[in-house]
């Protein structure tokens, strides 16, 4: 029987060449159909635990549970500046789907405000998912009772009931957006914060007016204060007593809204597969009670109607103009002046002390500089992505450890470890346990 | 009162225990080293809780709050390297007093300052959560300034010179303007570069400032001497005698750091330093602080774990966040469908119950765990330099890093890290920059809001009872050092 092996071997090549051919075809079809074949980078340009995270990670955990994408999308905390930090990072970031963002109408008033050159346009949308409505809310016991006795007042006494907002923020454009709508009325904003701050500074009589989510007012309302409307096409089902601005004569919807986008040059075909995934999780029970909760509305907003509601906010906020306050100093040029009179006194009255404690460096050996230099040349590493995260720490470490300590067998044994420890165990760490974007 | 029952009930069960304990021990874990804070911690594992039943998710997270806030002494004490930023004014004691060969004594007595400012503000919490919320209101912008000038007036005594804890103070408000400005939005010092829109972050200049700038020292060093150390729990614990002398002290720090916990957008810095600078005031030795005060240990410990029950005060009777740990946790009773918000305790008794009973069980625990520890902590000074050093780097990067997933934040720590060094060695004070860089932007913001809602008026700075008493009691005591120091010592 000297054939049987060699027969075998045919028969072995044989399947062997088929099934790279079947790798081959099914990888090429992969590549045209099954979207997306790694986990998608959701980045959520606010600092974790605030609202928009965690609108985003009830999402995500939609998805998770009903299995409605192959691949896990993975929340990232991008934040600061407004959102422009993340948007940024998106903006340039490559456009192949596996990169996309949450980001609700600051997106519009950053370039309104001059934070960012951009805005809407330099992004691909992908859909628009909830409405955060807001209301407009005054102390119980204020002399206004409807939104038109509140502005008439303000538009004979202008510049006299006080605004408390986040300045540049979507809740003062509300406040501009209905002054533009009257006409002639005009309000004193000043800058009060978060919701949290908002509500302290109402109830301790600091602000005459607020802006509210209507989750916040349904949180707040019985601290003291009464809401005069809601800013949304129809009357809020939590709050079903609230009149819309609408009803009161003002044609305002400014509800915020969480808009996800995509780098602009996206394939259309990747878009629309995480819009529709998008709409299913939405329709999810999960996703309804969740939002239920927060008392979010659940609109879904795709293809056409996306773009002319993406087209609509961004004309609405181009038509107003945001007033620089005048009435605050430029702190910054004051401190400015202050710490270079004040260093001048210090280097003048101490110069020798300040010489001598220049020059005392009890040792001249290279060490540290050459620690410095090494952690720089790391940190870069990571920061270009040249290397993974595990690998690149544990290196980091034991050379640390063996400049530090001295190049010596004891110090390299116990090195070894203890690095591959912290490379290893961290990288784990952060990446699995936390979500955190670490290189590979 | 009929909650008693059923609240003690859930708490003695296992798996709430359980849960306590491990939040306890990795908030001490966290706050203990440098680069990691509590708040981050809570961030991120918030969502590790959604599938977990809401008072356990948030009993939880409060029980990390408790940890994490009393961890940061540690590295303080041992290694000067504040672990979180509450404990930036312990270095200033604890560290000269375990220099001297006194680390137990030192940690023991931030321990249990710790304890007694936890219990104290507790009491506060469970007792009169809804009146203490209230007076809060009565505060405006104006007021809050005053109050962080006040804090701020400490800049001016942490320091033998006058001038240089100043001007050294002032470089630090000057250092947190960069970026975004907190009043009007608008973007200042940047020179375009866009990566600084957001400034630089509390961390990694903190974090940089001292813990680098110390790992600098300690790798430059030619050979480092393992100081000797006490390891026993000798000298730990505050005997009878202690609680009797600092009694005072204690309680004038803990209500400080109760009611500054109360106030929203002030943190726990605020509370250890207002309580520090009064405890020196009313000191019979203010020249022993900054030289290993027992006084100052225990009010700034004492103050700082007295904000967290504070600031749950405002949450649980209000639904008002007082603390980014706070805003976090709304964020957790909201996906866990407790309505946060006044009628929270209408609605969910238990819960809030619940929540107040493990704050307690929670500064228990870490009294236990912290002491069960702590001897084997006094030896973190004499682990071997180099993995010390290594080790620490390597958190201090990615805890940066992890702020906002990027690596701006890194070298921005990288770049502090060498302006410590320089301050250092030039002896130019660390921590008032580091309270101008806090306090600062706090400042800034409040006057700014005054200033916009009387349309540039600033008269209510003194025609404000409250601001104008907060704005004498600033200048005093910036001026009675320099009056006093004219006058013959007594004897």
């Amino acid at each position: 029987m000297p054939s049987t092996p060699t027969k075998l071997a045919r028969v072995l090549l044989a399947r062997a060449v088929c099934l790279l051919l079947g790798l081959l075809v099914s990888s090429v079809s992969l590549a045209k159909e099954a979207f997306p074949v790694r986990p998608v980078k959701l980045i959520i340009p606010f600092s974790a635990g605030g609202g928009s995270d965690t609108f985003a990670r009830i999402i995500v955990q939609a998805i998770r549970e009903e299995n409605l994408l192959q691949q896990p999308i993975v929340v990232i905390n991008v934040n600061g500046a407004s959102g422009t930090i993340g948007s940024r990072r998106v903006k340039n970031a490559r456009p192949d789907g596996y990169t996309i963002m949450m980001l609700h109408d600051a997106i519009f008033t950053a370039k309104h405000t001059g934070l960012t050159s951009y805005g809407a346009e330099a992004f691909a949308p992908i859909a628009a998912t909830g409405e955060v409505d807001l209301v407009l809310t005054v102390q119980e016991d204020s002399p206004f009772n409807s939104l038109s006795e509140l502005v008439e007042y303000a538009s004979q006494k202008p510049d006299e009931l006080v605004y408390g907002t986040a300045i540049g923020s979507p809740t003062h454009i509300m406040g501009l957006l209905l002054e533009e709508e009257h006409g002639t009325a005009k309000f004193r904003y000043t800058q009060a914060g978060s919701g949290s701050q908002r509500i302290v500074a109402l109830n301790g009589g600091h602000i005459d007016l607020s802006p509210f989510s209507v989750e916040e007012y349904l949180r707040y309302e019985s601290t003291g204060i009464k809401a005069l409307a809601v800013f949304s096409e129809k009357r809020h089902p939590n709050i079903p007593s609230v009149p819309t601005a609408k009803e009161q004569g003002f044609d305002l919807n400014a509800g915020i809204r969480n808009f996800w986008w995509a780098p602009k040059g996206t394939p259309q075909e990747h878009i629309d597969t995480i819009a529709a995934v998008l709409a299913k999780a939405m329709a999810t029970e999960y996703v309804r009670e969740k939002l239920d909760a927060s008392a979010i509305s659940p609109s879904v907003l795709m293809r056409d109607n996306l773009d002319q509601e993406i087209a609509r906010r961004d004309a609405a906020i181009s038509n107003v103009s945001i007033a620089k306050t005048d009435a605050v100093p430029r702190f910054e040029l004051w401190v400015l002046g202050l710490a270079a009179a004040l260093l001048t006194a210090v280097v003048v009255r101490n110069r020798q002390a300040l010489s001598a404690g220049w020059y005392s460096t009890e040792s001249k050996n290279l060490k540290l500089p050459l620690c410095i230099a090494l952690t720089f040349f790391y940190a870069s590493t990571i920061a270009l992505e040249l290397s993974g995260y595990a690998i690149a720490t544990t290196l980091y470490a034991f050379t640390l450890c063996v400049i530090v300590g001295g190049f010596s067998l004891p110090i390299i044994i116990r090195s070894i470890p203890f690095a591959a420890t912290m490379g290893f165990g961290l990288y784990y760490l952060f990446t699995q346990v936390l979500t955190i974007d670490l290189p590979r | 009162m009929d909650l008693i029952i059923p609240t003690l009930n859930y708490l003695c069960s296992p798996w709430p225990l359980f849960l306590i304990a491990l939040g306890t021990l990795s908030g001490i874990l966290v706050g203990a080293i440098p680069g990691l804070t509590g708040g981050m911690l809570i961030a991120l594992s918030l969502p590790l809780t959604f599938s977990m039943q809401g008072t356990d998710a948030l009993v939880l997270m409060v029980s990390m709050y408790v940890g994490s806030i009393s961890g940061g002494l540690v590295t303080a004490t041992l290694l000067k390297m504040p672990g979180t930023p509450s404990s930036i004014i312990t270095t200033l004691d604890g560290y000269p007093m375990a220099q001297a060969g006194k680390p137990a004594r030192a940690l023991g007595l931030g321990i249990c300052a710790s304890f007694v400012g936890g219990i104290i503000s507790w009491i506060f919490l469970a007792t009169l959560a809804a009146p203490l919320a209230a007076v809060a209101h009565t505060l405006g912008p104006f007021d809050y300034f005053s109050l962080t000038l006040t804090a701020l007036a400490i800049i001016a005594l942490v320091e033998k010179s006058v001038l240089t804890g100043i001007a050294s103070g002032v470089l630090g408000i000057l250092a947190s303007m960069p970026g975004t400005s907190p009043v009007t939005g608008d973007v200042r010092f940047t020179f375009g570069y866009s990566q600084l829109d957001d400034g630089f972050k509390l961390l990694p200049t903190l974090i940089g400032l001292y813990a680098l700038s110390e790992v600098f020292i300690l790798i430059s060093k030619k050979n480092a001497t393992p100081q000797a150390t006490h390891t026993g729990r000798h000298g730990m614990l505050m005997s009878l005698r202690d609680y009797k002398n600092q009694a005072v002290n204690l309680i004038r720090s803990s209500v400080i750091g109760t009611w500054i916990g109360v106030l929203p957008g002030i943190g726990a810095s605020i509370g250890s330093v207002t309580a520090y600078t009064a405890a020196k005031k009313f000191s019979k030795s203010p020249e022993e602080f900054g030289n290993g005060s027992e006084d100052g240990i225990v009010a700034s410990e004492s103050a700082n774990n007295a904000t967290v029950a504070g600031a749950l005060i405002p949450l649980l009777s209000l639904g008002i966040p007082a603390s980014v740990v706070d805003a976090i946790l709304i964020g957790a009773m909201i996906i866990h469908g407790l309505q946060p918000g006044p009628l929270l305790m209408n609605s969910d008794p238990l819960a809030v119950s619940s929540i107040i009973g493990a704050c307690l069980v929670a500064n228990v625990f870490m009294f236990v765990f912290m002491l069960i520890i702590s001897p084997s902590l006094t030896r973190l000074a004499s682990i071997p330099r180099y993995l010390l050093t290594s080790g620490i780097m390597v958190f201090c990067i990615i805890g940066s890093y992890s702020l906002a997933n990027r690596m701006f934040d890194v070298f921005v720590m990288l770049a502090f890290g060498i302006l410590g060094l320089g301050m250092r060695k030039l002896g130019l004070g660390l921590a008032p920059f580091v309270i101008g860089f806090v306090l600062g932007p706090i400042a800034e913001e409040n006057l700014g809001a005054g200033l916009m809602a009387t349309n540039g008026s600033w008269a209510p700075l003194i025609t404000r009872p409250v601001s104008l008493v907060l704005i004498l009691l600033a200048i005093s005591l910036v001026v009675w050092p320099s009056l006093k120091k004219r006058q013959p010592p007594k004897l």
